[in-house]
């Protein structure tokens, strides 16, 4: 059954003295646990989209409704955000307290939550992410990937349906990459929290539930990561890439070998190599 | 050689609880000309290693040497050294700060005290190099792109016209097609005779550029080789927590699985034609 927990209508936003809008028109819907991924080349509208998603931006034309709810007054704003986290892509840029803990907890202070709750929040927060025994640490002593962890508890204690994280993973090693991607989809798994993963990377695009590819402003692709990416000529047209098996799946179909469609990974590939070998 | 490191140890806060051994014993030499890889993850000593090799951390006599000068040495000329190695940071944009892209490009060189006409010529010559257009010159730094400012960050080391030119991540954050031209016009300044040292995570971006890769692991270095003789070495990588090109992954594990596919093929186009020669469709139509 159909469970829209976003549903944007022909949203539109113009950034004030912006010759054109940086959103023009976008109408989707995103199901209640889904796992979105959204590409595009830089200056697409993907960061604006996710910051109309949180209200840090209102839409100048359509309309957005997240959990239900579409943000009017600033009321309104606050609690689209406490319904609707938000990971950035610098982790130095959003932590603001100097102790882990402390800063996990700088949410739930601002909403005048009784402290034994802000505790019991902060402390299955830092669990959920693996990052409990960090939590009397200052952050400047913990890795990137460490600090987008620390990012994430402190959406978490605020109970969110949706996180979404813009381009979260683009400064970390590949470490890092792996451990935030991975906790991002266990917390879509196993808690039914909605991602929508803003990215430069095509292999993490490929293992959402669905992809939109954003350019100008508009929803240029919409469907399935293998429906998407088996468009190879129109996704690198629009200054992105595939996964490299896909492009290797297209060369080898060229020369005759005979592949099925929607080849994405290694251990795919081989296994249809090794078919007809 | 342009670049020289014998035996090179750093140790972060000697005699504090927080001591870390970041860098423990690494040697490297760098040829002239030459296009050389540093890959490794977070903590493994990459950043120590290349502040090394500009002199902004200080080696002990005997460990660093840049065009034959021991930068150990007390008597070393540092601003030769910075001089010659021009070294472009991560996310090199933050550094911005001049009014406009002219003026920024020309901090360094208006630094060296050279005649005003010099400074134009190295600036438009910089800001043409990087592939950025002449109008923007005026612009202010802070109007443009993202892709577009780190360009100008680059220029500004360019103007220094270095023999030696160190990227630190010169991709991270870029989308694909910012980094497919990253990429080409770090391999043009490189073409026309600079010597380059990347440092990076990405094996698709070092596979696609360079001679020589080091990989160092845990202050030390692990492998070092060309692109075809490191991604070998897959599934120790994999434990250092690299990757290797997934087409590198594919025709290390079909070898495995009995293909006969030659080592060291990482390029998509050479995988491709292995498999087809293995298959026995190589003769039928050019990959």
């Amino acid at each position: 059954m159909s469970n829209p927990i976003i549903e944007a209508h022909n949203v539109c936003f113009q950034y004030e003295d912006a010759a054109a809008p940086a959103v023009k028109d976008v109408s989707l819907t995103v199901e209640a646990g889904e796992f979105v991924a959204i590409l595009g080349r830089n200056g697409s509208g993907k960061s604006t989209f996710a910051k109309l998603l949180n209200a840090l931006l209102l839409p100048t034309g359509g309309t957005l409704r997240v959990n239900g709810l579409e943000a009017r007054t600033e009321d309104d704003c606050y609690e689209v955000r406490r319904s609707c986290g938000m990971v950035f892509q610098n982790p130095d840029n959003q932590i603001v307290a100097t102790i882990v803990e402390e800063d996990c907890a700088f949410g739930l202070e601002n909403l005048g939550t009784p402290p034994e709750e802000i505790r019991r929040r902060v402390d299955e927060a830092l669990l959920d992410v693996g990052m409990a025994e960090q939590a009397g640490a200052s952050p400047s002593m913990l890795s990137g990937g460490q600090k987008q962890r620390v990012a994430v508890a402190g959406v978490l204690a605020m109970r969110p349906r949706i996180i979404v994280f813009d381009e979260s993973t683009a400064m970390l090693d590949p470490v890092g990459r792996r451990d935030v991607f991975e906790l991002a989809r266990r917390l879509n798994r196993e808690e039914g929290i909605t991602i929508v993963w803003i990215t430069h990377f095509m292999e993490e695009a490929a293992l959402a539930d669905r992809l939109l590819v954003m350019d100008r402003g508009r929803v240029a692709l919409a469907g399935a990561p293998r429906e998407v990416f088996a468009q190879v000529d129109r996704i690198m047209k629009l200054g992105l890439d595939v996964p490299e098996m896909m492009k290797l799946a297209a060369r080898l179909r060229r020369a005759g070998v005979k592949l099925p469609e929607g080849i994405m990974t290694v251990d795919e590939m081989a296994v249809e190599l090794c078919r007809l070998k | 050689m342009p670049i020289e490191v014998k035996n090179l140890v750093h140790v972060y806060m000697p005699g504090t609880p927080f001591e870390a051994h970041a860098l423990k014993g690494v040697s490297l030499a760098v040829r002239d000309g030459e296009f050389v890889g540093i890959i490794g993850h977070t903590g493994s000593g990459k950043s120590t290693l290349i502040s090394h090799l500009n002199g902004l951390e200080k080696s002990e006599p005997g460990a660093v040497f840049v065009n034959g000068m021991d930068l150990g040495d007390k008597g070393a000329d540092l601003i030769a050294v910075r001089r010659a190695v021009g070294l472009v940071f991560q996310y090199p944009e933050y550094q911005l700060f001049e009014e406009t892209v002219a003026k920024d490009v020309a901090f360094g060189p208006s630094n060296l005290k050279l005649p005003a006409e010099e400074i134009e010529r190295r600036v438009s010559e910089a800001i043409l190099r990087v592939g950025l257009d002449p109008s923007v010159s005026d612009k202010s730094p802070f109007e443009l792109s993202g892709g577009q400012k780190r360009r100008v960050a680059i220029a500004g080391v360019l103007a220094m016209q270095p023999s030696i030119l160190i990227l630190d991540e010169p991709a991270a954050g870029l989308d694909p097609a910012g980094r497919r031209e990253m990429l080409s016009l770090i391999r043009n300044i490189h073409d026309s005779g600079t010597t380059v040292v990347m440092v990076s995570h990405s094996m698709d971006d070092v596979g696609r550029c360079c001679d020589r890769l080091f990989v160092l692991n845990r202050g030390e270095i692990a492998f070092s080789g060309t692109p075809a003789e490191v991604f070998l070495h897959d599934e120790a990588l994999h434990g250092m927590g690299l990757d290797v090109p997934e087409c590198a992954k594919l025709a290390n594990r079909l070898r495995r699985e009995g293909f006969d596919i030659p080592e060291g093929l990482f390029r998509e186009e050479e995988v491709c034609a292995a498999i087809l020669n293995h298959l026995g469709k190589g003769g039928k139509q050019p990959c």
